[in-house]
């Protein structure tokens, strides 16, 4: 399986509807790890927005358009033109945040006259030896990983190692330049003899001189809003401006994402979609609604040798009761289980919606060892537990978060709490764990499955029918209780 | 007992929870489901503020006499927030869902972001931006802004979906002694 990592900016992407557009965006990065349309605020750290001011010719600027009173909807990135403006006026922008109120003028930026970009940025004056000496050590880096990872594939001399390392291993924009300025056979390899490995213009030196204190910091009093603060400091390295007004917006970080090819067909495993049209994000999107989430509600506890304790926490998104049944995972068959309700069934239309609904995944049987689980789950309750619909009002109300547990609601002595529409449930876990393995543990959730879609299709005149029986549906659940010992 | 004086120009939900003492000035807008809760003594509010859903105001009973809430003109105070602060200046926003305690003390132009809560006795200084999940606090150079837009807006609208009462307030500011004040919600 071949691993791809690549950079991208949530910024840049959201809005931009084709896979092309978006490939473009990403392209431009800013320095290495930087996007370079999308500004973040040197303060908290939020999307800076750009505000539309409107500037009379003389080059004073008027008043900034007041804000929308919600904080939030002001990060839109257009206003409204004052009218009392004259048509000579001379619209400039600003940047400004919505969630401290920083804005560029601040930092004595000046407006800008168009919305997009051109905002000056400040260099580091030690950019260019940082830059090579990042460039000396990754390659160092990678010249590591490839005596330890690959010995055979170096000895066999083949050029595509190191490129299989650096898409391994988040090819960044330096090792990038450093990959494109390799002839392609000079693997590096330290029998070769030959060094490829770039030397930094100015090597990194410890010393011993340190700047002294400055005595003011001990005589003046000191006013915190004069200064910055450690994480605004932070935000920025390289440049960690002492006052607030040399703060200076950030490019923003980009974030990798992964997807997973295989190797000889290139057929992508998986592959992450952050756009609103990707089929996957539609099915996901839709099956949001039907079926429970499963969260792990804590770590896992441990109550005895070889046990722990799992709190689950089920969340009914639906606006429908639903009955879930956690079963052993043996007692799972789906081909018995599509036979028995096609069965039950056997009389009525095929062409129901439900019936895609109620075929389980059926699963050939070496995946089906895969999913074996690690530790065997007690506990398991024997009857329905009762998920309340999702009352989306109800976020609005009575604040009644985590109400702790009622005795009457208590269906069973394994629901530890109930809230609104969530039920935790307490399992189980017994097996043993090496020290390095996480552990997994597997059981068969059954729930009653409405099916929604099919309401609207019906005409208010028929009858209800079938399609408001609920339909059980199993689905083996893993749950990864992570490094437990 | 419950007086309420409304000046000309403000508008205010005819079903809003209004007890006690209290005086609200003109172009003040108040939304359904907000509360002025006013035990502890009279709560006068300013003009051309905007007090949305679910804002509970409260001046609380404190034992030792009647307190007066003050709260100044242009104000914001968005959904869900809960203000026991005795003074309020202009110029202030109050996000959804923020606290503020009795001791605190708001001057103008301050900004209290959504879900923080001040308590303890303090002051805060012009133009306080109380932001982020923690609380930090800045100070921010924007100039004071006043929701004409918004006011304009809602007074067009409002009556076309609520029922009102009627201001019955004389704009001398004369301290008019009548007590009928939930009395004659205006009929459209
Ligand atoms: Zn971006
Ligand atoms: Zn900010
Ligand atoms: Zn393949």
């Amino acid at each position: 399986m071949l691993q791809l990592h690549i950079p991208f900016c949530h910024g840049a992407v959201i809005g931009i509807a084709s896979v092309k557009s978006q490939r473009v965006r990403k392209s431009t990065y800013f320095g290495d790890d930087g996007c370079g349309s999308c500004l973040d605020c040197p303060v908290c750290g939020h999307h800076l927005s750009t505000r539309m001011v409107s500037s009379t010719p003389s080059g004073s600027t008027s008043s900034p358009v007041p804000p929308t009173n919600k904080g939030v909807s002001a990060s839109s990135s257009t206003g409204e033109e004052s009218p009392s403006q004259s048509a000579t006026a001379k619209r400039v922008y600003y940047l400004a945040c919505s969630v401290c109120h920083w804005n560029s003028r601040e930092a004595s930026l000046p407006d800008q006259n168009v919305a997009k970009g051109g905002w000056p940025t400040l260099e580091n004056l030690d950019a260019k030896t940082i830059e090579s000496n990042i460039e000396h050590y990754s390659a160092l880096v990678y010249l590591e990983k490839a005596e330890r990872l690959d010995p055979h594939r170096r000895a066999l001399k083949k050029p595509r190692s190191y490129y299989f390392l650096s898409e391994r291993y988040h090819a960044s924009a330096a090792s990038a330049r450093l990959r494109a300025g390799l002839p392609p056979l000079s693997v590096p390899s330290p029998r070769s003899g030959s060094d490829p490995i770039p030397q930094p213009s100015r090597k990194f030196e410890a010393t011993d001189d340190l700047p002294r204190l400055l005595p003011k910091l001990l005589t003046e009093h000191l006013v915190l809003d004069r200064v910055t603060g450690i994480s605004e400091r932070h935000a920025c390295p390289e440049l960690q401006a002492e006052l607030p007004q040399d703060l200076h917006p950030i490019h923003r970080h980009l974030s990798v994402k992964r997807s997973l090819r295989c190797r000889s067909c290139e057929h992508n495993v998986c592959r992450p979609e952050h756009l609103a049209m990707a089929i996957k994000f539609k099915i996901q999107n839709a099956a949001y609604y039907h079926i429970p989430e499963v969260r792990l509600g804590h770590l896992p506890v441990r109550t005895e040798e070889d046990e722990w304790d799992v709190l689950l926490i089920f969340i009914n998104h639906s606006k429908h009761e639903m009955k879930i049944q956690i079963q052993d995972l043996n007692e799972w068959d789906p081909e018995e289980k599509v036979k028995e309700f096609q069965k039950g069934k056997g009389s009525e239309k095929a062409e129901d919606g439900l019936h895609v609904l109620s075929v389980p995944l059926v699963l050939e049987p070496r995946r089906k060892f895969e999913m074996m689980a690690d530790v065997s789950t007690l506990g398991l309750p024997s009857g329905d537990i009762i998920v309340d619909p999702l009352d989306e009002a109800a976020d609005i109300g009575s604040s009644s978060f985590s109400s702790p547990l009622d005795p009457s609601s208590a269906q069973f002595p394994v629901i530890v709490w109930r809230s609104e529409n969530k039920v935790a449930v307490g399992l189980r876990a017994k097996g043993k764990i090496s020290m390095d393995a996480s552990a997994k543990m597997g059981f068969l959730l059954q729930y009653d499955c409405l099916n929604k879609l099919s309401d609207s299709t019906h005409s208010p005149g028929s009858k209800v029918d079938t399609s408001q029986q609920p339909v059980p549906v199993q689905i083996p659940i893993f749950v990864h209780l992570g490094h437990i010992y | 007992m419950t007086t309420v004086k409304i000046a000309p120009g403000a508008v205010v939900y005819s079903k809003c929870d209004l007890q006690g003492d209290i005086t609200i000035g003109s172009h003040t807008i108040v939304h359904p489901g907000a509360r002025i809760i006013a035990k502890g003594g009279p709560i006068v509010i300013g003009d051309c503020n905007i007090i949305e859903e679910r804002v509970t105001i409260l001046n609380e009973e404190r034992g030792e006499g009647q307190h007066v809430m003050t709260i100044g003109s242009n104000n914001v105070f968005e959904v869900d927030a809960h203000i026991e602060a005795m003074k309020i200046g202009d110029y202030n926003v109050i996000e959804p869902k923020a606290h503020l305690g009795y001791g605190i003390e708001l001057t103008n132009g301050c900004i209290i972001s959504a879900m923080n809560r001040l308590t303890g006795k303090e002051t805060l200084p012009e133009k306080t931006v109380v932001y982020g999940s923690s609380g930090a606090r800045r100070l921010h150079t924007e100039k004071f802004t006043s929701q004409a837009l918004q006011l304009d807006f809602l007074r067009k609208m409002f009556p076309n979906y609520h029922t009102i009462l009627r201001p019955n307030k004389k704009p001398e500011s004369a301290p008019s002694a009548k007590s009928e004040s939930l009395a004659s919600p205006a009929v459209l």
